[in-house]
């Protein structure tokens, strides 16, 4: 796994399409998105990520981010039809129309369409699961979901403290905020553990990324510290 | 022996050949007695009545929608300029390449070509004319940009449930003529639906084959879908 920081190797090297992922100092707020150049000849890298509720944004990468190409598993092919794909969403999606909560496995996204399905008012994504609905439609299953263990303590906290931070929001229906606290116990798939998945043999196991996520968690959490 | 008898007359398989009617009439020598599928020799000029022997330029190139082709000089460069990849001059006369990217290579003069395949095409085109523009550089397809048209046009047709459009993309597509990027590109495409496509299965198998025969390894780009 080669990581690479914008200051060593810009974003634009990318290999057409890869991941991005940036936290804060104590790495306990991790972030992942899909980086990507779509136009080889006019290489301007960009993010497609879930930021927050409602938040579905396509934009230029800042320097806190670190990034990896994706791994073997993935030929030329590949990163031309998953990077037409990632455009393919970016473009049947307003900024609007993803919300955020810990939702999975439901194949969110109309792989024919690249739209979000008409059920999404109901789902909410992390930014991690975002990521891996986007590779699932377009026929990449990046991890296998059953792998992950249920109702940690620490994802149970944590998931609370999203719910607080990005759902007890005026405008949050409370229909959707009460679907999204019956999810606390769900599957917590942290954005480290989703780029390192990007690595290895697809669909990995946890087991396998758990110490390629633990490196990136390090490089993440001494990057967020120099930078504050 | 008796000598073959050629009479020149305009095609019974006369048809508007082009959206912009540009080359109307076909002019075909039916041989007598010995077939009744005529050969093609002479296409003429809509406006001018200039009559262009098909041996002139060893293929005759119906225009695109929305092109014009004026005479026969640009009909020759076109070929030239736009048909560099027909191998060697030669004019298939499978199915599929014989539609060609939304024109109709109208093959030697030895040759026929069928009209109603062309027509039946040229439709297709008439309907999507993102589709040539793909076509045209689709065996060199290798980026993103490249194969975009295709994901976003097929994209559409689905978000509007027009599978019998995308099937009859799948069933006319040259593959022949499409990178390997662009053969894959197909397939995932219309891989989520293809439960509604009579020629996915076809397809992808067809596009297998394609991708075996050229070294590489189809079964790990078609990972998932074969």
């Amino acid at each position: 796994m080669e990581i690479n920081c914008p200051e060593n190797k810009p974003f634009s090297e990318v290999d057409v399409v890869g991941i991005a992922v940036t936290g804060d100092s104590q790495a306990r707020q991790n972030h992942v998105a899909i980086l990507y150049v779509f136009d080889e000849e006019d290489p301007e890298p960009r993010l497609l990520h879930l930021a927050a509720h409602r938040q579905l944004i396509s934009n230029q990468p800042n320097d806190s981010y670190i990034w990896l190409d994706l791994g073997d598993s993935f030929d030329d092919i590949d990163r031309a039809i998953i990077c037409a794909h990632v455009q393919k969403v970016a473009d049947a999606n307003p900024r609007d129309s993803a919300f955020y909560g810990f939702d999975f496995d439901g194949k969110y996204i109309d792989p024919e369409t690249g739209e979000f399905r008409k059920t999404m008012p109901a789902i909410g994504l992390t930014c991690a699961t975002f990521l891996l609905e986007v590779f699932l439609s377009c026929g990449y299953q990046l991890i296998q979901s059953n792998s992950w263990p249920r109702s940690q303590k620490a994802d149970i906290k944590w998931q609370k403290e999203m719910i607080e931070v990005f759902l007890e929001q005026p405008g949050v229906s409370q229909e959707f905020l009460e679907r999204q606290r019956k999810n606390v116990g769900n599957r917590r798939y942290l954005p480290e553990e989703v780029a390192a998945a990007t690595q290895g043999d697809i669909p990995v196991v946890r087991g396998k990324v758990k110490k390629p996520a633990l490196d990136l968690r390090k490089i993440i959490k001494k990057r967020a510290q120099a930078s504050s | 022996m008796m000598a073959l008898e050629a009479t020149w007359t305009p095609s019974t398989l006369n048809r508007e050949t082009s959206s912009n009617g540009a080359f109307q009439k076909l002019y075909s020598k039916h041989l007598s007695r010995k077939t009744s599928s005529p050969v093609v020799e002479f296409v003429e000029h809509k406006s001018s009545s200039e009559r262009i022997p098909v041996s002139d330029f060893q293929k005759v190139v119906l225009p695109r929608p929305n092109k014009v082709i004026t005479s026969a000089a640009t009909v020759a460069a076109a070929a030239a300029a736009i048909f560099a990849w027909v191998d060697g001059g030669a004019v298939t006369e499978s199915s599929r390449s014989s539609y060609d990217a939304g024109y109709s290579i109208w093959g030697h003069s030895s040759k026929a070509i069928s009209i109603t395949k062309f027509a039946d095409g040229f439709e297709l085109y008439e309907k999507l004319p993102w589709l040539a523009d793909f076509y045209e550089e689709a065996a060199t397809a290798k980026t993103a940009k490249s194969i975009y048209p295709l994901v976003s046009g097929i994209s559409k047709l689905f978000g509007s449930k027009d599978y019998e459009t995308v099937d009859r993309l799948l069933q006319h597509a040259p593959l022949d003529r499409l990178s390997p990027t662009a053969l894959a590109t197909l397939v995932r495409t219309t891989y989520p639906a293809k439960s509604k496509l009579n020629n996915w299965t076809s397809t992808v198998q067809a596009v297998y084959n394609k991708l075996d025969s050229q070294g590489l390894d189809a079964s790990r780009i078609l990972r998932g879908l074969v």
